[in-house]
C-alpha cells in the first residue's frame, strides 16, 4: 500500500521482530500495564526519551500484543475482553493522534484503499457538486462542539471531513448522521471514532482466530503462554469488580473514599464546587464518578452521594433519582450502556479535556489555597513549594506541580516526580497517612517502586 | 371478478410470451444452477429449495407444472434442493430490493378502527388512483434516493401484479450485502416507526441534508397538494360516516346512486341538505345518521392549526399558491410555510405520515427471501409482473396486461 500505517496501529504488519522466549513475559506484562496505566498509552516519542529507548517500546508493544494475542486465542472470554482493551486503546490512540494523514491511513488499512479519500482527493466535479449540494460553506463550524468530549479539545483534526464509502459505516448511515452523496458518506472523524472502533476491534478478532490457529499447532506453546494467560486472567477478573482494590494496591475493605484527606487536588475541588453550587459539566461528573468508584465507593453510596451533592435531585425522591439521573452512575459502574468497567481518566487525559486543578484553576487561587492549607508547616517549606509549584505551573508541567504538591503534602516524592494517573496519587496518600504498618518485606518493596523517602532526596 | 385462470393459459404464457432473455439479464448467469427458485403450482402448493441447471430448465418446469406464482431467492455456494435447503448450505448473495405494497400505509388501533394514511375509504389490496398515488411518489422519492444518495445506477422497477412494486438494484455491490448493510438503507429512508400500530415518526435530520431537501422538495409537495386541508378550497372526495357502524362511504357515490345521476363538486352545504332530502342510508347497516367527515376532519384540522398560528385565509395561500409553482423544492417549502417552529414540526410529522414512504422491511432485509419473479404471472390476478423503471412516475396497475390479453 502506498501509505505509512502508525506504528501505534497494531493492526500493522510488524515485519520481523523476535523475542526470547525468557522475555515473553516480561513482554506481555507490559502490555498489559498500557492498559491499566493510561499514561502509557503514548502515540507519539516523547522528548525525554532516546531513539534506542523509543524503538524498544516499540517493539515491546508490538511483541507484546502478540503474546497477549496467543495468550487468549483459545478463550472466547479473554479474547473478548482484551478486544474490549485494545478497542479503548486503538479508539484512544486514533482520536489523540495529531497526523491526520496517520488517520487516514489507518481508515484505508480498515476499510479498504478504495473506500476511503480524503477531501482534498475526491475529484473536482464531485467536490464542486457537492459542495453545491450541501452548502459547506454556509455550514457554522461549531468549536465547542468536541470541548468537552472525552479526548480533549486539543485535537484540532476531529472536524475535518473523510469520505467513506457508505457501505462500510452502516451505523452512521442507518442513524442519518452522514452527508451522503453518490455512495460517499462524508462524515467528521469525530462523528465515526465508535464506528472505527467497532471495526478495528471485529479485525482484531479476526486475527486472534490466526493465533488460535497458531497456538492449536504446538502444546508446547501453549504451555510457554500459560503465565501469561493466568495473569491476563486475573487482570480481567479483579477489572470486572467494582472498586478494584487489587489495582490500587490497598486491601479489600479498605476504601480510599472514606478518606477525603487522600483524594488528589483535582477531585478535591470538584466535590467542592459540587458541594457548593450543586452542579458540574459531564466530563466532571463522570471524571468525579469514576474515581469514586474506584476509591472503592459501592454503586449504592455513589448515589446517595450524588443525591446528597447534587441539584439534580431537585423535587425528586430518592427512588425517583435513582432511577432517572442514577442511569450515569450505573454507567459508569457498567451495569448500563456497554458494559464497560470505566476507569477514571488519567492525568494526560484530564489536562485536555476534563478537570486538573493545575492546569485549570487560576494560579494565584492555587497559591492562595496552598498557604491556607499548610498554614500550619513551616513559612520557608511553604514558600519553597508555592515558587517550584507555579514554576512548573508556568512551564505547563502540570502532572510535576502535582508530584510537588504530594510531596508537601505527605513528606514522600513520587518516583519519575510526576503524577500520572489521579489514583496513584490517592493510593500513595493513602498508604501514607491510613496504611498498616507491615512487616511483609514485599509490601515495603512495593512501597519503593513508586516512592523515595524526602529524606533520601536531601541526602 | 377476474375469471379462474385456466393452468393451460399459464403454461402458453410462459412457452410462448415469457421473456427469458431478458429476465436472466437481471441476474447472474454464472450462478444460475446455485439459485433458488420457488413456485406456488397446483391448488396453490408452495415448492421452494428448487434450483436448475440452465434457464431453459426452469422455464420447462414452470411450463409444465403452469406456475401461479414464481419466485426468485439467493444464490447458495451449492444448488438448493430437497436434501439440501437452504438453510443447511451457505449463502453467497442475494439481489437487493425494495418492496412498496399499498396496504403498508394502512394501520388499526386496538378497537381494530382503521388509523391508516388512506383518505379515500380504500383499504387493505384495494386501492383507487388516489391513494396509488402514494405508490407512485413513493417510487420517484426512493429511485431519486438510489441513485443521487447512494450512488446506484441500475435500478430496475417491476409491478408485483397485485398491490404493490418491486426495486431491483442491480449495482453488482449491493448483492452482497449483508443483512446490517441493507438494514442500515433502510433505517436511512425510515421515518415512521411501528407502522402498523403506534406510527411513531422520527424527526427529520438537519445531517442528511439531501434527504431532508427530497422529503421538503418532493413528500413535502405533494402533502400540500392531496392531504393538507384537502377540502378547504372545495370538497374533494368527500366521505360521509355512519353513526351506527362507522363506516366511511364516499359521498358523491351514495348521493349520484340515490338521484340517478352522477354528481360532482357539491359543496358540503349541499351535500348535507341531500342526505336529509333523499333519506339517505348507510349501505352497510341502513342507518340513517350519516355525518359529514370531511368536514368534520377540515374543521378539527382548522382549529389544531389555528393553536399553530396558521389561520384559514393562511392555509388557503398556501394552498393556492402550491398549485402555482411549477419546480417546487425545499427553499419554496421554507419560504411558503411559516416562521413558527411549533407549525413547522407539526407540519413535518404530518409530511412524513401521510406522504412519505412506506417500505415493507422484510422484503429488504431477508437475504434469504425470495421475491416475485420478474416478467412472470401473478396468480390471484392474472396480471403480469411487467418492467415499470421508465414509467414509475405514471403508472397505474390497470394497464399492465392480463395473460389472457397475449391469447
Amino acid at each position: 500500500m502506498s501509505f505509512e500505517l502508525p506504528d501505534w496501529y497494531i493492526l500493522k504488519d510488524p515485519g520481523d521482530i523476535t523475542l526470547e522466549v525468557e522475555s515473553w513475559y516480561s513482554f506481555a506484562e507490559k502490555r498489559l500495564e498500557r492498559f491499566l496505566s493510561q499514561d502509557l498509552w503514548i502515540i507519539n516519542k516523547p522528548t525525554w526519551i532516546t531513539e534506542d529507548e523509543w524503538f524498544k517500546t516499540k517493539v515491546e508493544e508490538i511483541g507484546g500484543h502478540f503474546l497477549l494475542r496467543l495468550a487468549v486465542a483459545k478463550d472466547p472470554r479473554l479474547a473478548s475482553w482484551l478486544k474490549e482493551v485494545e478497542g479503548d486503546l486503538f479508539e484512544f490512540r486514533f482520536v489523540s493522534s495529531s497526523d491526520f494523514d496517520e488517520k487516514i491511513s489507518v481508515l484505508k488499512d480498515l476499510y479498504g484503499d478504495n473506500n476511503v479519500k480524503t477531501i482534498n482527493s475526491l475529484n473536482q466535479d464531485f467536490k464542486f457538486n457537492f459542495y453545491d449540494k450541501f452548502h459547506l460553506a454556509d455550514t457554522p463550524t461549531k468549536p465547542s462542539r468536541y470541548e468537552r468530549s472525552k479526548f480533549g479539545s486539543t485535537v484540532k483534526d476531529l472536524d475535518k471531513r473523510v469520505a467513506i464509502s457508505f457501505h462500510k459505516i452502516s451505523p452512521i448511515i442507518a442513524a442519518k448522521k452522514a452527508l451522503l452523496y453518490q455512495g460517499w458518506a462524508i462524515v467528521r472523524l469525530a462523528d465515526i471514532r465508535l464506528v472505527v472502533k467497532r471495526e478495528f476491534e471485529k479485525q482484531f478478532i479476526s486475527i486472534v482466530e490466526k493465533s488460535k490457529e497458531i497456538i492449536e499447532r504446538s502444546a508446547d506453546l501453549e504451555e510457554t503462554i500459560k503465565p501469561i494467560k493466568d495473569k491476563i486472567t486475573d487482570i480481567a477478573r479483579s477489572a470486572r469488580v467494582a472498586g478494584d482494590f487489587s489495582r490500587l494496591g490497598i486491601e479489600e475493605g479498605e476504601a480510599i473514599f472514606t478518606k477525603p484527606e487522600s483524594y488528589p487536588p483535582c477531585i478535591l475541588e470538584l466535590v467542592r464546587v459540587l458541594q457548593s453550587e450543586g452542579h458540574l459539566s459531564h466530563a466532571e461528573n463522570w471524571q468525579v464518578g469514576t474515581f469514586l468508584k474506584r476509591a472503592g465507593m459501592k454503586i449504592n453510596d455513589q448515589y446517595k452521594f450524588w443525591y446528597e451533592n447534587s441539584v439534580d435531585n431537585v423535587g425528586m425522591t430518592y427512588e425517583e433519582f435513582v432511577q432517572r439521573i442514577g442511569y450515569q452512575i450505573r454507567h459508569i459502574y457498567g451495569i448500563e450502556g456497554g458494559g464497560i468497567d470505566y476507569s477514571p481518566p488519567s492525568c494526560k487525559t484530564c489536562i485536555n479535556a476534563y478537570y486538573c486543578y493545575w492546569a485549570h484553576k487560576k494560579l494565584e487561587d492555587i497559591v492562595e489555597d496552598i498557604k491556607i492549607r499548610f498554614k500550619d508547616k513551616s513559612e520557608s517549606v511553604v514558600d519553597k513549594a508555592i515558587d517550584d509549584i507555579s514554576r512548573l505551573i508556568i512551564n505547563q508541567r502540570f502532572q510535576a506541580a502535582c508530584a510537588r504538591y504530594f510531596t508537601l503534602y505527605t513528606g514522600w516524592t513520587i518516583k519519575g516526580r510526576r503524577i500520572n494517573h489521579m489514583l496513584s496519587y490517592s493510593r500513595q496518600a493513602y498508604k501514607k497517612f491510613f496504611g498498616k504498618k507491615s512487616d511483609d518485606k514485599s509490601d515495603d518493596e512495593a512501597l519503593e517502586e513508586d516512592i523515595i523517602n524526602d529524606e533520601e532526596i536531601k541526602a | 371478478m377476474m375469471k379462474k385462470l385456466k393452468p393451460e393459459t399459464i403454461s402458453k404464457y410462459y412457452e410462448d410470451h415469457f421473456p427469458l432473455e431478458r429476465f436472466t439479464s437481471l441476474i447472474d448467469k454464472t450462478d444460475f444452477h446455485n439459485r433458488e427458485f420457488g413456485f406456488v403450482v397446483g391448488e396453490d402448493r408452495f415448492v421452494r429449495n428448487i434450483s436448475f441447471h440452465k434457464p431453459k430448465e426452469m422455464l420447462d418446469f414452470m411450463i409444465k407444472n403452469s406456475v401461479k406464482h414464481a419466485y426468485v431467492g439467493a444464490v447458495y455456494e451449492t444448488p438448493p434442493s430437497k436434501d439440501f435447503p437452504i438453510q443447511k448450505i451457505k449463502w453467497k448473495y442475494r439481489e437487493f430490493i425494495f418492496d412498496i405494497d399499498i396496504d403498508e400505509y394502512d394501520a388499526y388501533n386496538e378497537d381494530g378502527k382503521y388509523v391508516g394514511v388512506r383518505t379515500c375509504g380504500c383499504k387493505g389490496d384495494v386501492f383507487c388512483k388516489d391513494c396509488w398515488s402514494l405508490v407512485q411518489e413513493a417510487m420517484v422519492f426512493i429511485d431519486k434516493t438510489m441513485k443521487e444518495d447512494f450512488g446506484f445506477k441500475e435500478i430496475m422497477w417491476f409491478y408485483s401484479g397485485r398491490r404493490g412494486v418491486h426495486a431491483w438494484i442491480l449495482d453488482k455491490i449491493t448483492r452482497d450485502f449483508d443483512q446490517p448493510q441493507r438494514l442500515a438503507i433502510l433505517d436511512y429512508l425510515t421515518f415512521v416507526h411501528d407502522k402498523k400500530r403506534t406510527q411513531s415518526i422520527e424527526e427529520i435530520p438537519n445531517e442528511a441534508k439531501p434527504l431532508r431537501n427530497r422529503i421538503y422538495a418532493l413528500v413535502a409537495k405533494s402533502y400540500l397538494e392531496k392531504s393538507f386541508l384537502p377540502s378547504l378550497l372545495h370538497p374533494v372526495n368527500p366521505l360521509l360516516q355512519c353513526k351506527k357502524c362507522n363506516s366511511k362511504i364516499k359521498a358523491y357515490e351514495i348521493i349520484s346512486e340515490a338521484i340517478g345521476k352522477e354528481v360532482k363538486g357539491m359543496s358540503f352545504g349541499k351535500i348535507e341538505s341531500s342526505l336529509k332530502e333523499y333519506q339517505i342510508k348507510c349501505p352497510y347497516c341502513h342507518g340513517m345518521d350519516l355525518e359529514n367527515f370531511s368536514r368534520k376532519e377540515l374543521e378539527e384540522e382548522l382549529e389544531k392549526l389555528n393553536e399553530f398560528g396558521l389561520t384559514e385565509n393562511k392555509a388557503k395561500q398556501i394552498l393556492r399558491r402550491i398549485k402555482e409553482i411549477n419546480n417546487f423544492d425545499h427553499n419554496q417549502y421554507n419560504i411558503l410555510i411559516p416562521e413558527n417552529t411549533k407549525l413547522r414540526k407539526y407540519l413535518s410529522n404530518q409530511i412524513l405520515l401521510y406522504r412519505y414512504p412506506r417500505i415493507d422491511r422484510k422484503v429488504t432485509m431477508d437475504t434469504r427471501r425470495v421475491s416475485r419473479m420478474p416478467f412472470s404471472v401473478h396468480g390471484k390476478t392474472g396480471q403480469i409482473a411487467i418492467d415499470i423503471t421508465k414509467n414509475i412516475r405514471d403508472f397505474y396497475p390497470d394497464s399492465a396486461p392480463q395473460v389472457q390479453d397475449f391469447f
